[in-house]
């Protein structure tokens, strides 16, 4: 996000602190400046909500810091202009890449023509990522 | 405050201020694991040059 997202503004919408644990969910809005994933830059601002939990060590500290980022709703709102598909399609295989494995994998699930015309324009999301 | 919650004080600030060294600082060793479809954890250097 360093490069790619310019007027980042964080903001925790929720937080939480337990014994075992601490998590907040957190509102990064900025604006896309810069090649994400395989995203060219749109200039639109955009939002990503990330849950974030902190997880202690046994031994003591902090074990580990879990992301849960929406990348499919970031995504979404970086094609804006109907290209969703192909977005997804390039995120998909972008993870796979990076991570070729057996069994389960995200799926790109095209709607039917009539319902993909229907999506087009701003804020739509013609595509959906199914885990199969 | 909690070690864990002063880390994700610490992550969250580093973000607000889009401060690369700051975020590297306030993680130090921690590993970072991320959620999207499967759990994967990075490490090192890692954690940022995606």
């Amino acid at each position: 996000m360093f490069t790619a997202f310019d007027d980042v503004s964080v903001t925790v919408v929720s937080r939480m602190v337990r014994p075992d644990s601490s998590l907040a969910s957190v509102v990064v809005s900025g604006r896309h400046v810069g090649a994400f994933a395989e995203a060219q830059p749109t200039g639109r601002p955009v939002r990503l909500i990330v849950d974030a939990v902190a997880v202690p060590a046994e031994e003591g500290g902090v074990g580990r810091l879990e992301l849960s980022p929406d990348l499919r709703g970031l995504m979404a709102q970086l094609a804006d202009s109907g290209d969703t598909l192909d977005l997804a399609s390039a995120m998909v295989a972008a993870v796979r890449e990076n991570e070729p494995r057996e069994g389960p994998q995200w799926q790109v699930v095209e709607p039917p023509p009539h319902r993909r015309r229907a999506l087009r324009g701003p804020g739509a999301v013609g595509a959906r990522l199914v885990w199969s | 405050m909690s070690e864990t919650a002063r880390l994700l004080d610490d992550v969250v600030l580093a973000l607000a201020d889009d401060d690369r060294d700051a975020l590297l600082a306030a993680l130090g060793d921690t590993p970072v694991a991320i959620h999207d479809g499967s759990w994967r954890t990075l490490t090192g250097t890692e954690r940022f040059d995606r």
